[in-house]
């Protein structure tokens, strides 16, 4: 089991969720916002190709 | 048996960290906790394959036709891709989609029982007239 994931996704909100409260604090709501949204896609990326796996694992398991 | 008790393992760890960024940012935790789920239900699910494998060695030697045991297997795909993506709507809120899933998910197990359905009552049919 890739546990890896798990970490990586959690240790990644963290940084950008403090990423953000440090772009907040100087007066940059912009680039936080941006900082957000790319960290969000980033994560996207990852979660979307394990959920491709497992429905392409469920489809070959139970010849779909 | 092991791996039960590693998935035990991260289901909590995964809880601590998901309570943990839930407060500064919901969507990462409601991707952190869809990852732990796929990831909890790949391992899973290659345990079952043993299982199907087994289940078609019963098949050869019942020398049951592949078309009766097809639409099993279907419903079983639809009934769990359904309840990992109603889970995952239900968790980010969204009941109303939740609520259609489910109903999608039903109407496409019952069109994928269909021929199952169809070959039943063509075998009552035949027998009647038999009768």
């Amino acid at each position: 089991m890739d546990v890896d994931l798990i970490f990586k996704i959690a240790g990644l909100g963290i940084i950008i969720s403090i990423l953000n409260q440090v772009l907040v604090r100087s007066g940059r709501d912009e680039q936080a916002t941006m900082t957000t949204l790319v960290g969000l896609v980033v994560v996207l990326m990852l979660v979307v190709q394990k959920i491709a796996e497992l429905f392409e694992l469920v489809k070959t398991l139970f010849e779909f | 048996m092991s791996y039960f008790f590693r998935i035990a393992a991260v289901g909590m760890i995964a809880a601590i960290w998901i309570l943990l960024i839930r407060k500064q940012n919901a969507d990462f935790a409601l991707l952190l906790s869809i990852a732990c789920m796929v990831l909890v239900l790949i391992g899973a699910l290659t345990y079952l394959q043993p299982v199907v494998e087994y289940i078609h060695q019963l098949q050869n030697l019942c020398q049951l036709n592949t078309e009766v045991l097809a639409p099993l297997f279907k419903t079983i795909a639809v009934g769990i891709v359904c309840q990992i993506v109603t889970g995952v709507c239900a968790d980010a809120g969204e009941q109303a989609l939740a609520k259609t899933i489910e109903l999608c998910g039903t109407i496409v197990a019952l069109y994928v029982s269909l021929p199952l359905i169809k070959a039943v009552f063509s075998l009552f049919d035949s027998i009647l007239q038999g009768g």
